[in-house]
């Protein structure tokens, strides 16, 4: 965590941009390859950005700190999509028909990813190393290994605070009575 | 209760869940004592510890599998709707602002691959809706190699937006510059400057300058959503509404404040593509320097314009000194290049607003010759306009917009009052630049007379009142006149629903009469696109009367024709059923169309071999013919014609004759020999004459009447190929065996089914009379076959073919048994007469 210190959040702010087209471009990419029934591979995509930038003109301090800044790009990409998406449905009626059931529970599970969105800022403010592992693991589909990697803990760590992470952001979404 | 950090509960959480069930529950009973509250919130997060693949909220799967997910569902959900004339039929991506997907042209007009954009509807300012419709028609006249054209662009009836876009095969900038060098992302720079350029010359800011807004196709870069941002409104295009990441790694920090889309903003925008995709080598201080220039925070510290940025880039690649540094030699020498950029730049600012102005109310409306005198006309007149202040033959003297504007207003009504259109045209496009400076009493003036000659001109509804009176509520806004402004704008509402109503049933109109004409002329292709025609028309007739509605039901009956032209009798007899019974609800069997239907009907039952069906339809037909139209009326004689036929497929020789003879007399009264009736009518009495025993006036009868229809059909024609079949079959009775056989293998070709089993039986007796026996077995083998399968035949007719058959296979068996079925026809039937001479002969 130490190259994420307060004085460098511009800076990962920065890295988090650039990173957010590299992601998005190598998505791009990816998804127009295949049949894109299969789902979006992160880690594929995080390992090649890692290997395109190393050499370019963006120089990550290391993999670790690669990985955080990919976890939150990686976010981003896909909570703008689900944004657009709900965008899209709360102002289209002719045109995008009837709604089949499965139309429907995709739209609830976008609704509830931007749920899940505000909700990990809240944690954040009080649990920040438990965002970010749920950052990592959530949004970014890293395994246990790389979200070690990425906020420089322990495998057995993550693993624990991955339990409290879902508990803790499980109240955040149903805040009690 | 005391407050606890949230350290003091993660570490508290810690212990709860390193302790074993037992302790645990002691630890939390011994808390409850403690701090109660604690206690309950402490067992509220422990049951939410629950397995490792549990995630919160009603999720089930991470979010890239869900990312998958949810493209997954844009791919399949909006496939296969129309809008417009266009089918979607792919999805290809999400952007900021709405869904990309891929169409095809669908309404038969011609083949097109587009691009279809579509914006959810929160985005269609309602403000801005009365300006959509001039300022797509605007759109879609410019034209740009390195612009993706907006073709068309429309409101979906819940208020999204669409825009129909050229269809770009190709990728996006960022992807497509991955393997280009230096000198090629220079190049390609330039490209995308010299479209924003010429956006920006045609008074549009695209707003939205972005990688996947950019595309490379086959070594060409493309602009794509050029003029999105102005059709949909300024607040619209906001990208602080849009998400957060891509076009915010591009958008000014003003425009995301704002949202106004501007030419500073976009010459931030290419700066930032610049700085991002362009620039591989960071320390090149110079090309840093002119992404700095374009990227300056102050809109007023950037390039005055993207040819000035392009300017620095030219210098740069041709080793000049850039602007971007500072060069106090150089300074002067800019300030006096900028400013003359700039009086030139406005002057062509006008001229282009005065010339898209006139082609956008202009085109499309009118015919091409006037047109082209008009186009003429406006050319000399805005020439004049900017003879006097043009700055090269003026010196560099500021002329201001406002100067130009009144000078035109006073030469317009001098020089063009005599042609009114042009005149009145022109004025509209004036009260716009009054409009757009803000002269809005002048702009009220001039439009308010535009209003008042088109009234003159055009009865609502009417696409030109539309516009004048739009353009007055335009102006009503800005005085708050917003009663006066909303009558107009209902009014004009109203005025367009109907043109739109008028426009739909027109088109309708057109597929249908395209699908009948195409089917009567016939041939497998021909067909075909009737057949597409057909579905289209009774598509739109749905929409826009019901499927319930007469309208409808008169349609499908009517497109009857072409189903049955592809053979296809069942959907053919199924129309027309389901049009009479619409027709009956609503008491119309008795209007001459439905009459006609049940006609048809009849001969979609003898095609179905529901030959007691057709007779009583056929009956019933004639007889509310002759009720309704009088006796005789033509289509009496159509009647009588489509009976003399069921009865020859029946056998009845002597009815035949009767309603041939019947008919004839009918059409002779009311109709020109060459009619199709006529000479059908004819073509049956000649079939009719041969089968009652009298083979040479039936020979004459023919002869003459293929010779009309060839005339007046072309040989070609289905009906003349019909006609020459019956023809050469009568010629063998007559003994010209060898002219019928030519005959026959002519017109083979093309023929539906049940003719062509008729044919083929012919084909088979003038082999049998030429001696072919074996020849004639193989024709009548195939006859059989098909009189067999196709329901339209009568046993009489398959025994027919079997006697046929079975002389030439020297079968005397089968032949006696077809012959014991052929006795039973009519007395004076010429296949009885042979039935019985050949059992007599066996005896």
């Amino acid at each position: 965590m130490s190259a994420i210190g307060d004085g460098d959040a511009a800076a990962y702010d920065d890295a988090v941009s650039l990173l957010y087209d590299e992601l998005h471009k190598l998505a791009h990419i990816q998804l127009a390859k295949r049949d894109t029934d299969n789902a979006l591979q992160t880690t594929a995509l995080v390992n090649e950005a890692y290997l395109k930038l190393k050499h370019g003109a963006y120089k990550p301090v290391d993999r670790g700190h690669f990985l955080a800044i990919a976890a939150t790009a990686m976010r981003h990409i896909i909570i703008d999509y689900a944004k657009s998406r709900l965008a899209a449905k709360r102002g289209a009626g002719a045109v995008h028909i009837e709604l089949d059931a499965n139309t429907g529970q995709i739209d609830a599970e976008a609704e509830q990813l931007l749920q899940i969105n505000d909700a990990l800022s809240r944690l954040r403010e009080k649990h920040e190393r438990l965002a970010r592992i749920f950052e990592c693991k959530f949004f970014a589909g890293f395994d246990d290994d790389e979200t070690a990697k990425a906020i420089n803990l322990s495998k057995r760590t993550v693993q624990r605070d991955w339990i409290k992470a879902r508990a803790f952001l499980q109240e955040e979404l149903t805040p009690s009575s | 209760m005391t407050a606890h950090s949230a350290n003091e509960i993660e570490v508290l959480m810690d212990r709860l869940l390193d302790l074993g069930d037992s302790d645990r529950r002691a630890l939390l009973v011994e808390l409850e004592n403690d701090d109660p509250a604690l206690a309950k919130r402490m067992r509220r997060l422990l049951s939410f510890v629950a397995d490792e693949e549990t995630l919160p909220g009603e999720v089930h799967q991470s979010a890239p599998a869900l990312m998958t997910a949810f493209r997954t569902a844009d791919r399949n959900q909006l496939i296969g709707q129309r809008l417009g004339a266009y089918e979607i039929t792919h999805f290809v991506r999400r952007g900021g602002m709405g869904a990309v997907y891929r169409g095809e042209r669908a309404d038969g007009a011609f083949e097109q691959s587009v691009a279809i954009k579509i914006l959810p509807a929160r985005m269609a300012s309602s403000e801005r809706r009365d300006m959509f419709e001039r300022e797509r028609r605007y759109l879609a006249t410019l034209e740009h190699p390195n612009i993706a054209r907006i073709i068309d662009a429309g409101m979906a009836p819940d208020g999204s937006l669409y825009f129909i876009m050229e269809f770009i095969d190709g990728e996006p900038f960022d992807v497509a510059l991955e393997d280009v060098n230096d000198d090629g992302r220079l190049r390609f720079f330039t490209d995308l400057c010299n479209a924003v350029s010429f956006c920006h010359r045609s008074l549009i800011a695209h707003g939205d300058l972005k990688p996947s807004n950019i595309f490379i196709s086959d070594g060409r870069l493309r602009l794509l959503d050029f003029g999105v941002g102005r059709l949909i409104g300024p607040s619209a295009a906001t990208p602080s509404s849009a998400p957060r990441g891509y076009s915010r790694n591009y958008a000014a920090p003003e425009q995301i404040t704002s949202g106004e889309p501007s030419v500073a903003a976009d010459i931030y925008s290419l700066g930032r593509l610049f700085e991002r995709l362009i620039v591989k080598e960071k320390s090149d201080t110079e090309l840093a320097a002119i992404a700095a220039k374009a990227c300056a925070r102050e809109p007023t510290d950037r390039y005055g314009s993207v040819d000035a940025l392009k300017a620095d880039l030219r210098a740069y690649q041709s080793n000049h000194v850039i602007s971007a540094l500072p060069q106090t030699a150089g300074y002067r020498m800019l300030k006096f290049t900028r400013r003359n950029v700039l009086i030139i730049a406005s002057f062509s600012l006008i001229v282009l607003t005065l010339a898209a102005g006139l082609f956008t109310t202009s085109w499309q409306y009118r015919t091409a010759t006037r047109q082209a005198a008009r186009a003429e006309a406006v050319a000399a007149f805005v020439k004049n306009m900017f003879e006097e202040v043009d700055p090269e033959e003026a010196g560099v003297k500021p002329v201001t917009l406002r100067q130009v504007m009144d000078d035109s207003a006073d030469r317009l009504a001098n020089e063009l009052s005599s042609a009114p259109g042009i005149y009145n045209e022109i004025k509209a496009v004036i009260a716009s630049g009054y409009f757009g400076v803000g002269e809005y009493e002048r702009a009220l003036q001039m439009r308010t007379e535009v209003l008042e000659y088109a009234q003159g001109e055009y009865k609502p509804p009417n696409i030109e009142l539309v516009g004048a009176q739009n353009a007055i509520a335009a102006v009503y806004r800005s005085y708050n006149k917003l009663d006066e402004a909303i009558t107009l704008c209902r009014n004009s509402l109203k005025q367009l629903k109907a043109l739109r109503s008028l426009y739909e049933k027109a088109l309708a109109d057109t597929h249908f009469c395209l699908s009948m004409n195409l089917a009567q002329k016939g041939g497998a292709k021909n067909i075909d696109e009737a057949l597409r025609h057909r579905r289209q028309a009774l598509a739109i007739y749905s929409d826009l009367y019901g499927d319930a509605s007469p309208e409808y039901a008169k349609s499908l009956a009517s497109l009857g024709m072409v189903v049955r032209a592809a053979e296809d009798y069942v959907t053919a007899a199924q129309n027309r059923e389901t049009a009479l019974a619409i027709a009956e609800r609503h008491g119309l069997l008795m209007v001459p169309s439905f009459i006609r239907t049940r006609c048809n009907l009849a001969l979609d039952y003898v095609a179905l071999g529901r030959h007691a069906e057709a007779i009583s339809a056929n009956k019933k037909c004639l007889q509310l013919k002759k009720e309704r139209l009088g006796d005789d009326h033509p289509e009496i004689a159509t009647s009588l014609n489509n009976i003399a036929r069921l009865n020859l497929q029946l056998g009845e020789i002597n009815h035949a004759l009767n309603a041939v003879n019947e008919g004839l007399a009918v059409a002779r009264e009311s109709i020109p020999s060459t009619n199709f009736t006529r000479l059908a009518l004819e073509i049956n009495k000649a079939a009719a004459l041969w089968q009652s025993g009298e083979p040479e006036l039936a020979s004459i009868l023919v002869s003459d009447v293929v010779e009309r229809m060839s005339d007046q059909l072309g040989p070609e024609h289905g009906a003349t190929k019909r006609a020459n079949t019956i023809k050469a079959r009568i010629l063998l009775e007559t003994g010209d065996v060898e002219e019928a056989a030519r005959l026959l293998s002519a017109s083979l070709e093309g023929l539906s089914q049940s003719w062509r089993a008729d044919a083929l039986l012919w084909r088979a007796e003038v082999a049998y009379k030429q001696g072919d026996h074996e020849g004639a077995r193989k024709f009548a083998d195939e006859a059989v076959r098909m009189r067999r399968t196709l329901p339209i035949f009568t046993p009489w007719q398959i025994a027919e073919s079997e006697f046929v058959r079975a002389r030439a296979a020297d079968d005397s068996a089968e032949a006696i048994a077809a012959a014991e079925i052929l006795v039973s026809l009519p007395p004076n039937h010429i296949r009885r007469i042979e039935a019985q001479a050949y059992l007599d002969g066996q005896k």
